[in-house]
């Protein structure tokens, strides 16, 4: 599986060096020339694109993975075919969360060296908080690309052109039918708008973090999340090898 | 030996199109065989079969004795249609590749193969002329140690000079304990390579011989034999 | 060495009349070491199992003789080499025969038309 890894990376390489140079370009050039609120909104947009880009092309490798005969020729199990796109993905992610919290801690520092009144006051956050939120992210993100990755096998299982759209289709029931089993093992649900509190003041916004609630709920929730992932992963590999063809 | 690859009872439909039907068909060891039909008559299905890339209707398939998955795909080395190198890929990454994948993968062989091609391993594979690619693909294939050589189409559209080297590379690279199954419809350049023929015509195998055989017994050559076969 | 395959006819029957063409005109002398099986095939790029078949058959006739762990070489008999002349002296003669009947032409006329034929071929080109 490290070897498939080792070959998604030299794929996606030019991408993925274009894709960096643009992005420090950008950020570099909103710094120094934006106002300071709108740089920020349009800064964080901008690593928000990049992300959503990695995720598209982790979707994208992993479905041209499937199906091109040089992949499907290779004598690797199945697990490393799903595998190698999602931690291609993962890697990726955590790349840019590296530069992101790299600019953001250079540009939070600047601020306060500089003294200058910030109209954004962060005081209200610390670092644990941050990685949970991050690992919380990243098992969403995993979880919802598994769901995805079935999708996509199941609709590689039909020839014709309804493939695409019962994948669709497919992707949708899933979310909803996890989601209303999960409501049903757990008391409630863990709504992202209770992690962050915006509160308005004079000076400007500012932002206070909950944290993500590790509650007994949202551990039952975790796990059942985890029960199922393997279920999908295990039913999308019996589809890669038995079904889905080119 | 027990026999490289046995095909019982293979049928592969497509909706209300049967591609292949009931296809029993056994190889030994050491042996060229000729996979021949005209286009669209099931011979590339049956190797996508072999290769594991398409999965029968119904029946069984097995290399060496065991069937199609992935112990399979160690012993069976399959050159398709098409390419099997990335875009971004150079000669010397596709070496690489196969290098990293495949146990069985020589890697001295390779480059032997790929200065008798005159393949520059700086080259990148996607500036390489329809005939250089074919040599690479090739290669590839073929500088593997498989029990079961699968080449769809080898010589199809390929200039006469780079067909010749491809022969001689099929010629000179032949062992004893593995076979290979050569699937054409040109057959008049290469039948001198082949020990037995199969045809195969709208997914049925309509005659399985020996070429000698057919030589002495028909009197015919091969090519004569497929037009028969093949005349509309 | 080239050459040209019928592909109508056994390619191992063909391979075995080249090679005793090479012995009786002397090419390939008595005792000379040929190819291997794969040296043979590679060249004229035909299937290592015919290549195979012609020389158990030229061993079965007794005009190729294999040394252990030497190889193949011709036979040292002259005499088997005379046979193998005379064989395809008389094949060739045959067809000959054949032709000129099914041309028509008279029993008697055939030798006096083969003796011109020589006469004037005495001065004439030599060919393989």
């Amino acid at each position: 599986m490290m070897t498939l890894l080792k070959y998604d990376f030299r794929r996606n390489w030019n991408t993925l060096l274009a894709g960096l140079v643009i992005l420090i370009n950008a950020q570099v050039g909103l710094s120094l020339f934006m106002s300071e609120v709108t740089g920020i909104l349009i800064g964080i947009m901008g690593y928000v694109g990049v992300g959503v880009a990695i995720y598209v092309k982790m979707i994208k490798t992993y479905t041209s993975n499937i199906r091109s005969y040089n992949r499907r020729l290779l004598p690797v199990t199945g697990l490393s075919h799903v595998l190698s796109p999602l931690i291609f993905g993962l890697l990726c992610g955590l790349g840019l969360v590296i530069i992101f919290t790299t600019h953001a801690y250079i540009y939070i520092s600047m601020k306060l060296r500089m003294n200058m009144a910030s109209n954004i006051d962060l005081s209200g956050l610390h670092v644990s908080d941050y990685i949970s939120l991050l690992l919380f992210g990243a098992w969403v993100m995993v979880f919802m690309t598994v769901i995805i990755f079935l999708s996509i096998s199941i609709a590689g299982s039909f020839r014709w052109r309804t493939g695409p759209w019962i994948g669709i289709v497919t992707f949708f029931v899933l979310v909803n039918l996890i989601g209303w089993l999960e409501n049903i093992i757990t008391t409630g649900r863990f709504s992202p708008n209770e992690m962050f509190r915006y509160t308005e003041e004079s000076t400007g916004i500012a932002i206070t973090a909950n944290g993500v609630l590790w509650s007994d709920g949202m551990w039952v929730s975790i796990v059942f999340e985890m029960i199922v992932a393997v279920i999908l992963v295990w039913a999308t590999i019996y589809l890669n090898n038995k079904k889905v063809e080119v | 030996m027990s026999n490289i690859l046995e095909l019982n009872q293979i049928n592969k439909t497509y909706g209300n199109k049967k591609a292949l039907s009931n296809i029993t068909l056994d190889i030994a060891p050491g042996r060229i065989v000729g996979l021949l039909g005209s286009n669209g008559s099931g011979k590339s299905t049956l190797m996508k079969l072999v290769a594991g890339l398409l999965h029968p209707s119904s029946g069984t398939i097995q290399v060496t004795g065991k069937p199609v998955g992935l112990e399979t795909k160690s012993l069976v080395s399959f050159m398709p249609d098409c390419p099997l190198t990335e875009k971004w890929m150079r000669v010397r990454d596709a070496i690489a590749y196969y290098r990293d994948f495949y146990a069985d993968f020589d890697e001295e062989k390779a480059r032997e193969m790929l200065d008798f091609m005159n393949l520059v391993e700086s080259d990148r594979v996607r500036h390489l002329s329809k005939g250089m690619n074919e040599r690479l693909q090739l290669t590839l294939a073929l500088s593997r140690k498989a029990r079961l050589y699968l080449l769809d189409e080898p010589i199809g559209g390929v200039d006469p000079v780079a067909r010749g080297k491809i022969l001689d590379a099929i010629v000179k690279f032949y062992d004893e304990e593995s076979s290979l199954i050569i699937s054409t419809h040109l057959v008049n350049d290469i039948e001198r390579i082949f020990d037995e023929v199969v045809f195969i015509r709208e997914g049925e195998l309509v005659m399985r011989e020996e070429v000698e055989t057919l030589r002495l017994k028909y009197g015919k050559s091969v090519d004569e034999m497929f037009k028969e076969v093949y005349a509309e | 060495m080239t050459i040209e395959f019928d592909n109508n006819l056994p390619i191992y029957l063909q391979i075995m009349q080249y090679i005793k063409r090479q012995i009786v005109t002397g090419t390939l002398q008595a005792g000379d070491k040929i190819p291997s099986v794969r040296e043979l095939a590679a060249e004229l790029q035909i299937n290592p199992n015919t290549v195979q078949r012609t020389f158990q058959e030229l061993e079965r006739e007794e005009v190729v003789e294999t040394k252990r762990g030497l190889g193949r070489y011709v036979t040292s008999e002259e005499r088997k080499i005379m046979t193998i002349k005379k064989e395809m002296a008389s094949e060739l003669l045959e067809r000959f025969l054949t032709g000129m009947q099914e041309l028509g032409i008279e029993e008697q006329d055939i030798l006096s038309i083969v003796a011109d034929a020589v006469a004037e071929g005495k001065g004439g080109t030599t060919h393989e």
